[in-house]
């Protein structure tokens, strides 16, 4: 066995060190898996900003009321006096002051910095005092809003993506000019990072919805309360409304995503994936091919087929790893710290993409397996090999 | 032996590397394939019909309901043809768990308004004289098995005098459309019937269409519409078809760019490995060719050999990565119909494909070609 490893470490010196005398063929394979690993890192850049938004992934315990026919507060829209019949529903956390969070969200069209296009925000107005439910949100620069004026704060990320935000600077919505006190930001950097925030009053006669809200947060007093909660409300006449869980409806809005970015992406990479193998196993043939006689006489002075396998195998290795390597930094090294703005159909999302150790290791991980999987072929075609066959080839 | 044979023989030295060459060029133009049908969805409509259209909505929420009165105030407008309005309302045929869309719209502008929507003359004239009467796409008839002049009863969310949300109505005409980014599902009934026997909600509608005597003015009458109701509860937001379905899709990401860096990674790479691959072809059949020569073929013919044997390959593997990807297309369609419409491999595609193609051959191959066509006749001792 100890044979068979030093036999292996000596044929593996050796092979590194002719690498550079087939420069060519392992650029080819390096450069395909550069390109693997880059875009494999690419998109879990993504998926990690993604997974970044979608951080709090709703309580149990906190029901959303739309309207009926709405299944996102963007599209719903009620009467504020909805707010008030749902104050004696059953299951309510009565105690807490803010049980209840009456929101009006809309959204308006606003220029992005990288090409001025408009995008459509997702604007929330909260109603009175009851700001939010104790959300883990805190102001990064200037000051909250104050209710009755025409007065915004925008979310940290979203500031950032959009053109000319900053403290004191105002914003055209719908028919007025609101002036942006401050910029918030969300602990863990959130799906409200994305928003704007304001006084539902001010928010709703400006762009079109006086006397509307979209949705109402209630907290209720323990998760079981859900049901009765929810079958209290849809039957109560004069009121079509719809109740979710926050869980299920964030969940809902983030299926939405996943179908038209996750799977999209996933797919090319593993496309990239097969044409990088692909392209290696090409290398690997190749090289055999060129120093078949060389491993046909290492084969007939006493190396075992096992050592000359493994060395091939160990050669397709190395590629992947200096190719896997270069592309995961090359891409980590363009997205780290960035953030992208993409849109779930209703509005925007401000992600930021951050490549984070483990995603960069996973990646290159999976570069390594498929380079195994392209040096296998030729690693037992070569085990395999008639060594007198090999010694006559020219 | 014909020139094709010895193309043919040239392919047969070495199968494994042109399997997986083969194989590598094959998947690039998968993706490029799938690419250019996505973009198709990313693009804005090459439709005609579609830049003489305005598209207007409430300004706030996606569903504001605007009063028609609207519409004659936009049909002062100059430059302005006709106008359409139009409520939206899903509707839900016996226990078939999936919805439709009716369009309600006025319907004396509908024909008018989209013409890339072809009826035959009677089924025209059916549906302009029956109010009751339902236009659908070949799609929505097929699903629910229906036939041309049937009556069928829909429930709605529309209650009328009686509470009822049921409606009866008279499937008169069927569209078929050559374009492909029409969907074959929608389904237009009359405003009117709607209108006339509904409880509340009379006299709105969430949208309308604007039909203008001249693409170019587009943009300044979209704006001088908007700027008419600028104080008018709800205000208007008014884009030229194609903006606004454009503007809606590119909230997305730059898919154009996503889509060059893709393609360009991939091609470079495989440039790279069909390049490397071709050089050690000639590397190996020196003897070959130098052989051939001796035999009085010209250099020029031999760098033809090469660029011949490298195009073969390279259009074999194209044409069976684009089938493979418009395969794949078209079953993929109606399942993301809905989030990308106009999702479709378009026929100019294989035109740009094969220019690809033929470049990537020619690249790939000129300059070992031109290496093997330099060949000495007698190879020196250290080759």
């Amino acid at each position: 066995m100890s044979s068979t490893l030093s036999q292996f470490l000596s044929l593996f010196a050796m092979s590194i060190r002719s690498l550079p005398s087939r420069a060519s063929s392992s650029i080819v394979a390096i450069v395909g898996f550069a390109v693997t690993g880059g875009v494999l890192v690419s998109v879990l850049a993504l998926a990690n900003g993604l997974s970044g938004f979608w951080r709090s992934p709703g309580s149990d315990d906190v029901a959303i009321v739309l309207a009926r026919s709405s299944f996102s507060e963007v599209g719903s829209r009620l009467a504020r006096n909805a707010g008030s019949l749902i104050q004696q529903a059953p299951g309510l956390a009565q105690a807490q002051r803010g049980a209840t969070s009456p929101q009006l969200v809309t959204t308006a069209a606003l220029p992005r910095a990288s090409d001025g296009k408009g995008v459509s925000v997702l604007v929330r107005g909260f109603d009175g005092a009851a700001w939010s439910l104790d959300r883990d949100t805190s102001m990064l620069a200037g000051h909250p809003f104050q209710h009755g004026l025409d007065e915004i704060i925008v979310g940290e990320k979203l500031a950032r993506t959009l053109s000319g935000i900053a403290v004191g600077s105002s914003l055209q919505l719908g028919v007025s000019r609101f002036k942006v006190t401050g910029i918030f930001k969300e602990q863990g950097g959130g799906r409200y990072e994305s928003e704007i925030w304001g006084d539902a009053n001010q928010l709703a006669p400006a762009m079109g919805d006086a006397g509307k809200i979209s949705a109402i947060y209630v907290r209720l007093a323990s998760k079981d309360d859900f049901e009765s909660f929810a079958n209290y409300l849809m039957n109560l006449p004069g009121l079509d409304v719809n109740v979710f869980r926050e869980r299920d409806y964030l969940a809902q809005q983030t299926d939405r995503f996943r179908v038209l970015v996750m799977i999209p992406g996933l797919a090319i990479v593993s496309l990239m994936g097969i044409a990088a193998m692909l392209a290696a196993a090409n290398t690997m043939l190749s090289a055999i091919q060129v120093r078949l006689r060389e491993l046909g006489t290492l084969r007939a002075i006493g190396f075992g087929p096992t050592a000359v396998a493994a060395q091939i195998l160990a050669e397709a290795l190395v590629l992947g790893l200096l190719g896997g390597a270069a592309g995961a930094l090359i891409a980590a090294g363009m997205l780290h710290g960035e953030s992208a703005l993409t849109s779930n159909g209703l509005s925007a999302m401000a992600l930021s993409l951050s490549v984070r150790p483990e995603a960069a290791f996973a990646a290159i991980g999976t570069v390594l397996l498929f380079s195994l999987i392209a040096g296998a072929w030729p690693a037992i075609l070569m085990s395999r090999i008639c060594v007198v066959d090999a010694l006559r080839k020219t | 032996m014909g020139y094709m044979e010895l193309v043919a023989s040239g392919l047969r030295f070495r199968k494994s590397q042109i399997f997986v060459t083969f194989a590598c060029v094959s998947i690039a133009f998968l993706l490029l394939g799938v690419l250019i049908s996505a973009r198709e969805a990313f693009t804005a409509s090459g439709n005609v019909a579609s830049s003489y259209r305005l598209r207007s909505q409430g300004s706030s929420a996606v569903t504001a309901p605007i009063p028609i009165s609207y519409a004659q105030k936009i049909a002062s407008v100059p430059g302005v043809k006709s106008v359409l309005y139009a409520n939206a309302e899903p509707a839900a045929y016996q226990d078939d768990p999936r919805h439709l869309l009716l369009q309600a719209a006025s319907a004396s502008e509908l024909f008018g308004m989209f013409p890339e929507l072809t009826v035959p003359d009677e089924q025209r004239k059916a549906f302009l004289g029956d109010k009751q009467s339902l236009l659908v796409g070949p799609d929505t008839l097929k699903r629910y098995g229906w036939k041309l002049g049937q009556a069928v009863t829909l429930q709605t969310n529309v209650l009328d005098t009686t509470g009822a949300a049921s409606w009866v109505f008279h499937v008169d005409a069927v569209y078929h459309s050559d374009d492909p980014k029409v969907p074959g599902d929608l389904a237009f009934v009359h405003y009117t019937y709607f209108n006339d026997a509904r409880v509340g909600n009379k006299d709105v509608a969430i949208g309308f269409v604007t039909y203008i005597n001249a693409p170019d003015q587009a943009t300044r009458i979209a704006s001088t519409i908007d700027q008419l109701f600028a104080t008018s509860s709800p205000r208007l937001i008014t884009q030229p078809e194609n903006q606004a379905m454009e503007n809606q899709l590119t909230q997305f990401g730059d898919f154009s760019k996503i889509t060059i860096v893709v393609a360009g990674l991939v091609f470079v790479s495989m440039l790279l490995l069909s390049h490397n691959v071709w050089h050690e072809r000639v590397q190996m059949r020196r003897v070959e060719l130098a052989t051939m020569k001796a035999l009085g073929f010209q250099p020029g013919s031999v760098l033809a050999l090469i660029i011949t044997e490298a195009m073969t390959l390279t259009l074999a593997a194209a044409t069976c990565g684009l089938a493979t990807a418009i395969v794949l297309v078209t079953v993929l369609r109606p399942l993301v119909e809905n989030f990308l419409p106009g999702f479709h491999f378009p026929l100019r595609g294989i035109a740009l494909s094969a220019a690809v193609a033929i470049v990537f051959a020619v690249l790939s191959s000129v300059l070992p070609a031109y290496r093997a066509s330099r060949l000495p006749f007698r190879l020196s001792s250290c080759d």
